[in-house]
C-alpha cells in the first residue's frame, strides 16, 4: 500500500542532499540581493559549504536501505552513488568558479543558478516518477541554458546558449512525447507501477512500447550529446564560461545518464530487452563519429567538447549490454558505468581548468597556445599530461581502468563488436590527444621576454613556478594580473583532479570496493 | 481500427484541424506580430480539446493563462521592440528538402504505429475524479501524489524568472 501520510515520510533519508542544496541556493540568492558588490567569492564559499554538507549527508546515507517518499523519491544504490558523484562534481565546479570570478566578470546569479541546476540533477538521480524526473531534467536544462548565455555581451556565448536552448527544448519535447505514450497505455507515471505492468503492456502494445523507447532514447540523446544529436555541444561548450563548460561536460551528462539508466531499466528491462541493442548502435556511432570529428579540431574547448561526445559513447556501451546479460551479472555493468563517470569527471574538469589557465595566459583558445607549456610551467604540463593520457586511456590513469572495465564487461556479455569499436576508436583518439602533448613539449619557435621569465621560473619549485608565470602573463581582455597567492584556488583544483585521476588509476579498489558493497538491486 | 463518427469525434477532428492550421500559419507567416496571433489560435484550440476531454478546469486555465496572459504578453513585447521585423522569404534548399523527408518519415512511422494499435477504451462508468469536482481532484493530485514535482516546478519558475531577467537586462557599464 502506498503511504501518502504527509507527516510520516523518510524525507531526509531520500531527499536530504536535495533539501540541503535547495536551502543553500536560497540563502545564496538572498545574500546576493543584500550584498550586491564584491561578494562573489564569499557567495561561492557559502555555496561550497552547503554542497559539502549535502555531500556529508549523501555519504552518511550511502548504504541506506531502499526507501520511498510519497511514492516519488527513492533512496537506493543508483541514487546514492550518483548523488555522491553529482555533489563531488558540484564542489569541483564551484571551486573552478571561485577562481574564474576573480578575473572575469561573472553575473552574481551564476552561483545560485548553478545550485538550482544541481537540485534538478539530484532529482533526476533519486526520483522514480516520470513527472518528477522530467521536472528535474527541465530544472537542470533551463538553468544550463541561462548559464551558457550569461555573458550577454559575447556573441559566441549568446549563440551557444541559443543553440543549446533550441536543441535542448526539442530534446525535452521528444522525450516527453515518448513518455506520454507509456502513460497513455499504462495510466501510471510511477516507474515501479509501470514496471509491474510492463509484461502485459509489452504483450498488448509492442509497437507503442517500441515507439516510446525510441522517442525517449532520442530525447535523452540530445541531452547527452550522443552522435546524431550532438550538434549543439561544441558551440555551447565554446561559448560558455569555462566553469560552465566543465559543468555541461560532467555534471549535466552524469545526471542525464543516471536518469536514462533508471527509466530504461524500470520500463523496458524485463520484457523488451532486445530493444537495448539500440543503445549499442547509438554507442557505436557516437564513438566513431565523435572521435573522427575531433581529429582536425584546433580550438581547445571545441576539442574537449568532441572528446566528451566520444566519451559519452564509451559510457553507452554498458547500457547496450543490459538486455543480453543475466540479472546476476548486472552489478558489473552498474560498476563500470559508475566508475567510468567518476574517472571522466575528474579528468574532464582538470583538463578544462588547465585549458582555462593556458588560454587566459595566451589570450587564445587555439591549441597552439600549448606550445612550450613545459618550459613555462612544468607543473601544468605534467597535470595536463595526466588528464590527456587518462582521457586517451593510458595505463596507470583512471581512464585506462574505466575503459578496461567496460571492455572486459562487453566481452563477457558477448558484445564483442562493441568492445572492438571501443578499442579501435580509443586508438584513433590517441592521435588528437597526443597532438596536445606534442605541443606541450615542443620548443617554441621564437621566444620573447615572457619565455625567459618562464625559464627562470622553471628552475624553482614546480607549483610556485606555475603561479608566478601565470600571474605574470595576463591576457589583454582580463583584469589586472592578480597576486600569485590568488592562483592557489585553481592550482589546488588541478592538483586534486590530477591526484584523483592517478589514485583511481593506480588503486582502482579505492572506488570499486565501496561500489562492490552496494546492493544494486 | 474503425473510426466511430460520433459528434465528439467530429468536433475533435475540426478542432485538431484548426490547431494544425494555426501552427502551420505560425511557421509560414513573415511578420512577427501575425505569428503571435497564430500561436494564440493554437492555445485556444488546445483549450477546446481539454474541454472536449472533460477537463473544464484545465481548459479554462489554458484560456486564461496561455491564450490570455502569455499571448498578450508576447504581443506587448513585440510591439515594444521590433514589430516591423520580417522573416526572410523561405526557399527550398537541399537541407530543407532532407529535413522535410525526415519529417515525413517520422509522420509515417507515427501514423502506422497509432493506426495499427487497438488502444485501450475508456469506460464511461468509472469516475476518475472519485466523486470530487474537477478542480478538487486536481488539487488533491497536486498536493498529495505530486507534491514533490509541484515544489520542484516552483524552483523551475524561479530559475526561469531569474534567467529571463539576466538575459534581458541591459549590460551595465564597466562589464
Amino acid at each position: 500500500m502506498i503511504n501518502f501520510d504527509m507527516l510520516h515520510q523518510h524525507y531526509f533519508l531520500t531527499m536530504g542532499p536535495l533539501l540541503v542544496v535547495t536551502a543553500t541556493a536560497f540563502v545564496v540568492m538572498i545574500l546576493e540581493f543584500l550584498l550586491r558588490r564584491r561578494a562573489q567569492a564569499w557567495l561561492t564559499g557559502i555555496a561550497m559549504l552547503g554542497v559539502a554538507v549535502a555531500l556529508a549527508v549523501a555519504i552518511a546515507h550511502f548504504y541506506a536501505q531502499p526507501q520511498l517518499t510519497l511514492n516519488t523519491m527513492v533512496i537506493d544504490a543508483i541514487g546514492s552513488v550518483f548523488s555522491v558523484l553529482i555533489l563531488i562534481t558540484t564542489l569541483l565546479i564551484l571551486w573552478f568558479t571561485l577562481d574564474y570570478s576573480r578575473r572575469h566578470h561573472v553575473a552574481g546569479e551564476h552561483t545560485y543558478l548553478l545550485l538550482f541546476a544541481v537540485v534538478g540533477a539530484l532529482a533526476m538521480a533519486t526520483a522514480i516518477d516520470l513527472i518528477t524526473l522530467y521536472v528535474g531534467l527541465e530544472l537542470l536544462s533551463v538553468a544550463s541554458y541561462v548559464l551558457v548565455a550569461v555573458r550577454t555581451r559575447s556573441a559566441r556565448s549568446v549563440e551557444g546558449g541559443l543553440k543549446y536552448l533550441l536543441m535542448g527544448s526539442i530534446g525535452s519535447a521528444v522525450l516527453l512525447y515518448g513518455m506520454t505514450f507509456i502513460y497513455g497505455i499504462s495510466g501510471y507515471t510511477n516507474l515501479v507501477q509501470i514496471g509491474m505492468d510492463a509484461t502485459s503492456l509489452w504483450a498488448s502494445y509492442p509497437a507503442v512500447v517500441a515507439l516510446s523507447f525510441v522517442l525517449m532514447l532520442a530525447g535523452m540523446g540530445v541531452k547527452l550529446a550522443l552522435v546524431p544529436f550532438h550538434m549543439w555541444a561544441p558551440d555551447a561548450y565554446d561559448g560558455a564560461p569555462s566553469p560552465v563548460s566543465a559543468f555541461l561536460a560532467t555534471l549535466a551528462k552524469t545526471a542525464a545518464f543516471v536518469m536514462l539508466l533508471r527509466v530504461m531499466l524500470f520500463l523496458f528491462n524485463a520484457v523488451a530487452s532486445n530493444l537495448f541493442s539500440w543503445f549499442g548502435v547509438l554507442a557505436a556511432v557516437t564513438m566513431i563519429v565523435g572521435n573522427l570529428i575531433a581529429l582536425p579540431q584546433r580550438n581547445m574547448k571545441r576539442l574537449l567538447a568532441f572528446s566528451s561526445v566520444a566519451q559519452a559513447g564509451y559510457v553507452m556501451v554498458p547500457f547496450a549490454l543490459f538486455g543480453a546479460t543475466p540479472y546476476t551479472d548486472w552489478y558489473a555493468l552498474f560498476d563500470s558505468i559508475a566508475f567510468y563517470l567518476f574517472a571522466y569527471t575528474f579528468m574532464t574538469v582538470g583538463a578544462f581548468a588547465v585549458v582555462e589557465i593556458v588560454s587566459r595566459e595566451r589570450g587564445t583558445v587555439d591549441a597552439d597556445a600549448l606550445i612550450g607549456l613545459y618550459r613555462r610551467s612544468p607543473w601544468l604540463a605534467a597535470a595536463l599530461s595526466v588528464f590527456v593520457l587518462s582521457l586517451a586511456g593510458m595505463p596507470l590513469t583512471a581512464g585506462f581502468v574505466g575503459k578496461v572495465y567496460i571492455f572486459t564487461t562487453a566481452i563477457h556479455a558477448r558484445g564483442v563488436w562493441l568492445a572492438v569499436i571501443l578499442f579501435a576508436t580509443s586508438v584513433v583518439s590517441f592521435y588528437y590527444y597526443l597532438g596536445w602533448l606534442r605541443r606541450v613539449f615542443q620548443r617554441p619557435a621564437a621566444e620573447g621576454a615572457p619565455a625567459d621569465a618562464g625559464e627562470g621560473a622553471a628552475a624553482q619549485a614546480a607549483g610556485a613556478a606555475a603561479v608566478q608565470v601565470v600571474g605574470a602573463a595576463a591576457a589583454p581582455d582580463v583584469a589586472p594580473a592578480p597576486a600569485p597567492a590568488r592562483q592557489a584556488a585553481i592550482h589546488s583544483l588541478i592538483a586534486v583532479c590530477a591526484l584523483a585521476t592517478l589514485v583511481l588509476g593506480i588503486v582502482p579498489a579505492s572506488l570499486l570496493h565501496p561500489l562492490a558493497l552496494q546492493r544494486w538491486f | 481500427m474503425q473510426i466511430l463518427w460520433t459528434p465528439e469525434m467530429i468536433a475533435f477532428f475540426l478542432i485538431s484541424l484548426a490547431i494544425l492550421a494555426c501552427a502551420v500559419m505560425l511557421l509560414s507567416f513573415q511578420k512577427v506580430i501575425y505569428m503571435a496571433l497564430a500561436i494564440g489560435g493554437v492555445f485556444i484550440g488546445c483549450a477546446a480539446l481539454y474541454i472536449l476531454l472533460g477537463a473544464e478546469f484545465v481548459g479554462i486555465s489554458q484560456v486564461l493563462i496561455y491564450a490570455g496572459a502569455i499571448t498578450i504578453l508576447l504581443m506587448f513585447a513585440i510591439m515594444l521592440t521590433n514589430h516591423e521585423a520580417v522573416e526572410p522569404e523561405a526557399r527550398w534548399t537541399v537541407r530543407r528538402v532532407f529535413s522535410a523527408l525526415g519529417c515525413l518519415a517520422l509522420a509515417a512511422v507515427l501514423w502506422f504505429v497509432i493506426r495499427s494499435v487497438q488502444w485501450p477504451q475508456g469506460d464511461a462508468a468509472t469516475d476518475i475524479n472519485q466523486g470530487h469536482p474537477n478542480a478538487v481532484a486536481i488539487g488533491l493530485m497536486l498536493f498529495k501524489t505530486y507534491t514533490i514535482p509541484f515544489e520542484l516546478v516552483s524552483l523551475l519558475l524561479i530559475v526561469a524568472l531569474v534567467g529571463a531577467v539576466i538575459l534581458a537586462r541591459p549590460p551595465k557599464e564597466g562589464e
